[in-house]
């Protein structure tokens, strides 16, 4: 078997036309690789900087009443992760800044797609693109005549009569094929690692790791069964038009109807009726904003027994903060109960989507490859929830303030002072760490897995019907 | 050494071969002459394994090819009508690539020595086989069979494509090998090489072995005369 | 053999040929569902609307009902009184939509990426987060909705390629090629017949998909020119396509040497150009933090409200002259709470500020974008049918403007009615209805 491998690499490195592409390839790749991480580090830098700027402004607050401090808030930008220039995922179309303030759960906004005309349909020029679109056609077109010109040649008769059996050679030539996606995969992965060696966590190796595996099986997947149909049919031409078809339908076509039909399998509401729901639910809760509010007299006279008080005004602390974080406190379960609904559907429709990897094995290679480099709506869902999780902490703070930092009820001309503003934490992002939810995405390296064993079933199965003359 | 007994083959309900019988012993040469698609071939490619005849069967050194091919096959040296080789390797390494598929490791000086006999220039041993002619390459399969020191040698139109002079070599290298014991079956149309080369002749006509004759019976001419009779009919 | 001659042989070629058949019922069956895809989206904005406007209809029959009994607003919110300018302007439940051209059904383009209704406010502005797109699953809006234009710009010149692949090379394949030579005297009209036929046939797909799409949302109903605009680039593209085909087959000298030429060609003007500019243009204008609109929402805004009121005053009449010789004017007792509730006109006016820096940075991405049209096709007639079905970026920037403008209208009614003393009544509530809305 080493030998027809030594040998189909001995053709790649003497055909000229193949030296050229794959010296193009790896020029396009760097290229590609250089850009992505360049393009990375300049994100980073703006979403640091505009993080600073806000900071700055939050920490310069002379004097400010906590409950105004609440509706100044502030804001949180999406830093981008290191794999993000690798596969860029969703964060084109997710926005890139959070309103953090009292009252609301905001969504992100300013989507950079929304920033200026249609480009590209397949995004920009990260190695995703090229790994998942481009590579797949070079190795189709690589090993589309494998077996087939041997055949035509009647070149297979003189191998099979040297000793080679019909698996060893189509096996051979499946795995001559494989590696050089392989090498390409490898080369893309290793050059970003020496390009970001510093900043290298296990985390990160670990998913490029899985990154690595997932691309692997999808090669192998798309080398071995061109080697079949090579195999199978007489013709190379046949062959090759029969693997372009299931590259496009596979790719292009199916991905886009598949994403299309999950929304439909599995609705989300739409924003008017998301808000106006939100909207109907909140409104049967305490009104901060509204000391007449009938449903927070209940409140009033627990809090006034508590401290042995007959009006709200003798009491040490100030109540207008207790009930605005009561009104908070309802507030968050209304976000809980929406957004959480929210976040059900989406991930019916992630697994909707996951389990259509049995049809097509593209599906699942995109959902590994945006999942382990951390840029899929799960991971954007992560990200929300912890921006969320520090809203609550960030405005319970000002509430307490609000209540028991010396003022009393009614007083809403009391302003804290900078020691408690500079005081106040400031959002600080913890990247998921794979280990933690590496179990969402078994099911596409399973299904990669499963048509991994799949074509090499069909590899033994096709040489067995293979027919030499 | 090369038993056929009944064999019979069809390929879409049209007999290719019919009740085809035949024998060639240790050290002889049988030639068999045919027109398009007489069977030559697929008698051939029965015998290679590639084929499985209808009914019939076929032992080659007393041994049932579908049974014991992949065994078989390691005894077996055959040159196509057609040698097509890797066009980007030389003569030198299509020969040893096809040397190691069958676990034989010759040195380099080994391997000239197999294209030389085979009458390959040496000066072309090094030059990509995208720059042979047809006879050259035909060369180099006749060098990739002689290598494989088989028992058992068959040839399909082993001549096509090579000139007079090569073809002539052929016949040499083809006489010492079944003086050296080597069991030989070669189909062509070439009469007069078959009438020079062999030791038996047979005449196939839509699958039939309709004529079975020594050469040393007959001369070039009346072998040409008798094979242009059995065509006719 | 004359060209008809060559067409009808051409058309026993493809009625013999499986793959390219069932290429073609794959590509009805996609276009049938881009169209559909196209449909729904259409079908939804506009029920979305309907339903807006039928709230919003309500809404403004509940303000009626306090000004019909003489009250001043909700009960549980004494603060309110609908006879001033600003609360009246505040409960006049204005909205503006941006409603889908029936051309919709046959792109989408960018009208995913932008949110087509807002509730217009004298506070709010056309970077409001209630301005974001419609909710929907990131993974599908990053991979892009199947739409007419998809399977138009990507799949049809598949379509085509699996069509002309093997035109010349399987001749050549099987070697009678020079006998089609000897036979037809030049190479040349018989291989542009063979094109011609598959053209025609594709010409005739298409404009029969786009009049099945016209059916589903109505298109010749107002938008007959939307529909001969977009068949007409549909037309040029396929032409685009025909020609660089044509010319892999004339050089060409085997079907897989034309078929790895064709798919290459694909690759480069559909991948790998558009996603070379993408991130060009993303790492020459990266995407926009809004820090400018954020400073003019929150930090501008602080500024503006700690200054002494004289110097609030001051660029308040700046901006209304009219104001100077108002009642209210005239008034020192009622003048703190006019500027308190004028307040909108000057954060008004800082937005509006911010918003120059966000556009022209956003203007300058487009002019690169549009800079690399020359080699980047297929990205120009997107952006060309984006154009035609009314979902190009400068569709929506067309609509926020449209939106500040509204907002603008809102400020002015409000500061010059405010300052005008005037007391709203159920007439001059109407009149705000009509008036401040397009």
């Amino acid at each position: 078997m080493w030998q027809i491998i030594k040998n189909e690499w001995l053709y790649l490195r003497r055909t000229r036309m193949l030296v050229g592409l794959s010296i193009g390839f790896v020029m396009v790749f760097l290229f590609s690789i250089i850009l992505g991480n360049y393009q990375n580090q300049k994100e980073l830098k703006a979403s640091e900087t505009a993080k600073k700027h806000l900071r700055e402004q939050w920490e310069s607050i002379e004097a400010m009443n906590p409950h105004s401090a609440a509706h100044y808030g502030t804001y949180v930008f999406k830093p981008s992760n290191l794999l993000s220039s690798l596969d860029e995922g969703v964060s084109s179309v997710t926005g890139n800044m959070l309103r953090v303030e009292g009252h609301v759960q905001n969504e992100m906004v300013h989507s950079e797609a929304s920033q200026m005309q249609a480009i590209s349909r397949f995004g920009k020029l990260k190695s995703s693109l090229l790994l998942k679109f481009i590579v797949p056609l070079l190795l189709i077109f690589l090993a589309f005549n494998a077996v087939s010109s041997e055949k035509q040649s009647g070149r297979l008769k003189l191998l099979v009569l040297q000793g080679a059996s019909p698996i060893r050679i189509v096996l051979a030539k499946t795995v001559a094929v494989w590696l050089y996606g392989v090498l390409l995969l490898a080369l893309v992965v290793a050059t970003y690692s020496l390009l970001n060696i510093q900043n290298l966590s296990g985390d990160t190796l670990f998913r490029s790791l899985m990154v690595f595996v997932s691309y692997a099986l999808y090669y192998f997947i798309i080398t071995g069964l061109t080697v079949f149909f090579s195999a199978r049919w007489q013709n190379s031409t046949v062959a090759l038009t029969s693997m372009l078809g299931i590259w496009m339908f596979w790719s292009v076509f199916l991905p886009s109807v598949l994403l299309s039909s999950v929304e439909k399998w599995h609705p989300l509401p739409s924003r008017n009726e998301f808000k106006a729901a939100m909207r109907e639910d909140r409104s049967k809760g305490i009104d901060g904003h509204n000391p007449a509010d009938e449903r927070g007299k209940e409140l009033e006279k627990e809090v006034m027994a508590e401290y042995g008080v007959d009006s709200l005004y003798k009491l040490p602390i100030n109540y207008d903060g207790i009930r605005m974080q009561a009104d908070e406190e309802y507030g968050n379960q209304v976000w809980d109960k929406h957004f959480g609904n929210m976040r059900t559907v989406f991930t019916q429709q992630k697994q909707s989507m996951q389990i259509a990897g049995l049809f097509n094995p593209f599906i699942s290679l995109q959902n590994a490859s945006m999942g382990f480099a951390a840029t899929d709506n799960m991971h954007h869902q992560e990200f929300l929830l912890q921006v969320e999780t520090y809203r609550r902490e960030f405005i319970k703070i000002l509430n307490d303030k609000h209540a028991y930092g010396g003022s009393k009820t009614g007083d809403w001309g009391w302003k804290a002072n900078n020691e408690f503003y500079k005081s106040v934490p400031d959002f600080d992002y913890q990247p998921t760490a794979l280990g933690a939810i590496f179990h969402h995405y078994l099911l596409d390296v399973g299904l990669l897995l499963l048509w991994f064993i799949l074509t090499l079933s069909l590899l033994f199965y096709g040489t067995r019907k293979m027919q030499l003359v | 050494m090369i038993n056929i007994q009944q064999a019979h083959k069809a390929f879409k309900g049209k007999p290719a071969v019919q009740n085809l019988t035949l024998q060639v012993e240790q050290g002889e040469i049988l030639g068999l002459l045919g027109a398009n698609g007489a069977g030559k071939s697929t008698t051939i490619n029965m015998l290679l394994g590639f084929l499985k005849p209808d009914s019939g069967t076929i032992s080659v050194l007393e041994k049932d090819i579908n049974q014991s091919s992949k065994e078989l096959r390691k005894h077996i040296g055959y040159i196509p009508e057609n040698v097509n080789l890797y066009p980007y390797l030389s003569g030198l390494e299509n020969l040893d690539y096809f040397c190691r598929l069958s676990g034989l490791k010759y040195t380099k000086s080994e391997l000239q020595e197999f294209l030389n006999i085979c009458g390959l220039p040496s000066e072309d041993h090094q030059q990509k086989v995208a720059e042979y002619s047809k006879g050259m390459r035909q060369k180099v399969g006749i060098a990739i069979a002689y290598a494989k020191k088989a028992k058992v040698y068959l040839l399909d139109e082993p001549a096509s494509g090579l000139d007079p002079r090569a073809s002539n070599e052929l016949s040499v290298l083809l006489k010492k090998l079944a003086s050296e014991g080597a069991t030989i079956l070669m189909a062509s149309h070439d009469i007069f090489r078959v009438r020079e080369v062999c030791h038996r002749i047979g005449i196939l006509r839509k699958g039939e072995l309709v004529k079975e004759l020594r050469s040393e019976e007959v001369s070039a001419n009346e072998l040409e005369k008798i094979y242009l009779e059995y065509i006719q009919n | 053999m004359n060209w008809f001659t060559i067409c009808v042989y051409e058309w026993k070629h493809f009625a013999h040929s499986p793959f390219k058949i069932v290429a073609l019922v794959l590509f009805i069956v996609a276009g049938v569902y881009a169209l559909h895809n196209g449909a729904n989206l259409y079908n939804r904005q506009m029920s979305e609307i309907e339903s807006i406007n039928k709230k919003a209809e309500e809404d403004y029959q509940e303000t009626l009902v306090y000004y019909e009994k003489g009250q001043k607003g909700p009960e549980d919110r004494p603060w309110i009184d609908v006879t001033t300018p600003f609360w009246a302007v505040w409960y006049s439940p204005i909205y503006h939509f941006k409603s889908p051209s029936p051309a919709i059904v046959y792109n989408i383009g960018q009208a995913e990426q932008y949110g087509y209704y807002k509730r217009v406010t004298f506070q709010s502005s056309p970077y409001d987060t209630d301005m974001a797109e419609e909710i929907a699953n990131p993974e599908r809006l990053q991979s892009g909705t199947l739409d007419f234009s998809f399977v138009m710009l990507y799949l049809m010149p598949l379509l085509l390629l699996i069509w002309l692949y093997n035109i010349k090379g399987a001749e050549a394949d099987a070697g009678f090629l020079p006998l089609i030579y000897a036979q037809t005297g030049s190479k040349t009209p018989w291989l542009l017949a063979r094109v011609t036929f598959y053209s025609v046939l594709l010409l005739f797909v298409l404009f029969g998909l786009m009049v099945y799409g016209a059916l589903l949302t109505n298109v010749f109903k107002g938008s007959t020119d939307a529909f001969l605009q977009i068949f007409f680039m549909a037309s040029a593209y396929l032409f685009l396509w025909i020609f660089a085909f044509t010319f892999i087959l004339f050089r060409g000298k085997s079907s897989i040497g034309n078929t790895l030429k064709m798919v290459g060609t694909w690759l480069l003007f559909a991948f790998i150009i558009p996603a070379a500019v993408h991130q060009w243009v993303s790492l020459q204008h990266p995407a926009n933090l809004m820090t400018e609109f954020i400073d003019a929402q929150r930090d501008e805004r602080e500024q503006l409200f700690k200054q002494p009121d004289s110097v609030f005053q001051a660029r308040l009449n700046a901006l209304f002259p009219e104001i100077l010789n108002s009642p209210v004017a005239q008034d020192s007792t009622k003048m703190n709470l006019a500027m308190n509730r004028s307040g909108a006109a000057l954060t008004n006016d800082l937005n509006k500020k911010s918003f120059n820096t966000i556009e022209k940075s956003n203007s300058a991405k487009n002019d690169l974008i549009r800079s690399y049209n020359w080699f980047n096709p297929v990205t120009f007639f997107q952006n060309k049918l984006n154009a035609f079905s009314g979902t190009h970026y400068h569709d929506y920037q067309k609509y926020r403007k449209e939106i500040q403008s509204m907002i603008d209208l809102q400020v002015k009614a409000l500061v010059l009615d405010t300052w005008g003393a005037v007391k709203v009544d159920k007439e001059k509530y109407l009149n705000y209805k009509q008036n401040l809305t397009p």
